[in-house]
């Protein structure tokens, strides 16, 4: 593809939301300035909890994994060698955090069916939370989201969040993820297509979900 | 998606690539037109377009953190919803329900229990009365018995304390209360006013003795605790001149031996130069 093409570099001005990189900010705060590394967490505060929220649904937790990737980022940012490459950096501090939530969550839930008896597999969390669909016909498009995004694999949670809400460019969720560019792009795919295929065992039509 | 759920192309890895790239924009003008009219000639892949665009759109406009978000908010106010819900769900006990409106019988009901008390009460000779600054309600002909004078019981309590307290001057028996004949009432029971005020005055007089004789008391201890307070702080001052005579003493001590030791090298200094001075001699 052609390299002018692209979604976006990354860097600039970004919004709240997405805010940009802050290459001298960072500088300052990975040479020791706690001033900068205060304005850096005050920056990315909102975007990480947001990231954490749409990963794990729930507040508590989202709250908990963004203190843990703070801590991380304020051991670890010194080892950062170009600044211009901190948004992937940061958010790569934040998967890995969540992936250590998830693998305890999961491990606690098979600890849990193992001394209930269950002989049930396990699923994803977030799915065996899901209300049943009579539930669901009064709520709005977010919860029914929420719930199909619950039902997908960390793997594929991770790259359609950071695509389509983070708004990472490609060569950045590769760096993130620590793939090649083309396997982002291809796990970005399987997730649509699962995400299309939750939609359908929840028997929801895109008249459902976009009235 | 229900008319979807069948639909599950086979695209090649590359044809996903590109699938992708041209959803997010990765593709210049060109490549574009390129993966359009490859869509045209796979109606597989066009269909496949279609409904991921669909898919991407309705991402582009939902975000499941909102959605935690509101729920989280739902939860903030549900306490208040519950309470504001509360009175209409629970079910209403008779104490609870307004006034009804046959109120009047509850009204009649207590005048006619009063009526049939009055009627039982007069049938039987039942009385009720005020004789002698005192109410009484009986049946039959009222039978008042003697008043007790209540000054006549406070004066007898007040003498049987002032008779179990030791007393230095015994308060004397209150004489007979002479007959005034002004409607006193006399006996063996009974005490007159002056008597009575006599006992009184006793009383105070002796609690101001009381009074008095432990005002003393206090002043003695209290001054007893001053002398000897006093006499500590006195003891104190003399050790300290003691201590203090013993430091200035020692100093002088010290003194006077440094003064002695440099007149001692100042006394070889001298000797050392005037054997010197002998040995140079010529």
């Amino acid at each position: 593809m052609s390299p002018e093409a692209g979604s976006g570099s990354g860097s600039g001005y970004g919004t709240a939301e997405q805010p940009g990189v802050d290459v001298r900010l960072v500088g300052a705060a990975a040479t020791g300035d706690e001033q900068a590394f205060a304005a850096l967490m005050r920056q990315w505060r909102v975007p990480l909890f947001r990231f954490l929220l749409r990963l794990t649904g729930g507040q508590e937790e989202a709250h908990e994994l963004v203190q843990r990737s703070f801590i991380k980022m304020h051991q670890r940012l010194s080892t950062l060698g170009d600044a211009a490459r901190f948004r992937p950096w940061l958010y790569q501090i934040a998967l890995n955090q969540f992936r250590d939530w998830y693998r305890s969550r999961k491990r606690e839930q098979l600890q849990r069916e193992a001394l209930a008896g269950e002989a049930q597999p396990a699923s994803d969390l977030p799915h065996r939370d899901a209300p049943p669909l009579a539930e669901l016909e009064e709520q709005d498009r977010n919860r029914l989201l929420q719930l199909a995004i619950g039902r997908l694999s960390p793997e594929q949670r991770e790259v359609l969040v950071l695509k389509t809400w983070q708004g990472l460019s490609f060569p950045e969720i590769a760096q993130a993820l620590g793939i090649p560019e083309n396997t982002a792009k291809s796990r970005l795919y399987s997730s649509y297509r699962a995400l299309a295929a939750i939609f359908d065992d929840m028997n929801l039509t895109f008249n459902d979900l976009w009235p | 998606m229900k008319e979807q759920a069948k639909h599950n192309p086979r695209l090649t890895e590359a044809q996903q690539l590109e699938l992708t790239d041209f959803l997010h924009g990765e593709m210049n003008a060109a490549e574009q037109q390129a993966f359009l009219k490859t869509c045209d000639a796979s109606p597989e892949l066009a269909a496949e377009l279609r409904r991921m665009q669909r898919l991407t759109a309705l991402l582009a406009v939902a975000d499941p953190a909102d959605a935690v978000a509101k729920e989280n908010q739902a939860a903030a106010a549900m306490p208040e919803a519950d309470q504001a819900r509360e009175p209409i769900t629970r079910n209403p006990s008779p104490r609870d329900l307004p006034a009804q409106e046959n109120w009047w019988k509850h009204w009649l009901a207590a005048a006619a229990l009063l009526l049939f008390f009055f009627a039982g009460g007069a049938l039987s000779g039942f009385q009720l009365g005020w004789a002698e600054g005192r109410f009484y309600a009986g049946f039959g002909t009222a039978d008042v018995p003697p008043a007790v004078n209540p000054a006549a019981v406070e004066a007898a309590e007040i003498r049987e304390e002032s008779a179990a307290m030791p007393e230095p001057e015994p308060a004397s028996e209150p004489e007979p209360a002479p007959e005034s004949g002004q409607g006193q009432q006399t006996g063996p029971g009974y005490l007159d006013r002056e008597t009575f005020q006599q006992l009184q005055r006793e009383q105070l007089e002796f609690f101001a003795g009381l009074l008095l004789q432990e005002r003393e008391q206090q002043l003695s201890d209290m001054q007893l605790l001053l002398e000897a307070y006093a006499q500590d702080i006195e003891t104190r001052r003399l050790i300290d001149l003691q201590l203090i005579g013993a430091e200035l003493e020692e100093t002088r001590m010290a003194l006077h031996r440094r003064n002695l030791e440099q007149e001692l090298v100042l006394s070889e200094i001298i000797e050392f130069i005037q054997y010197q001075q002998y040995l140079n001699r010529p």
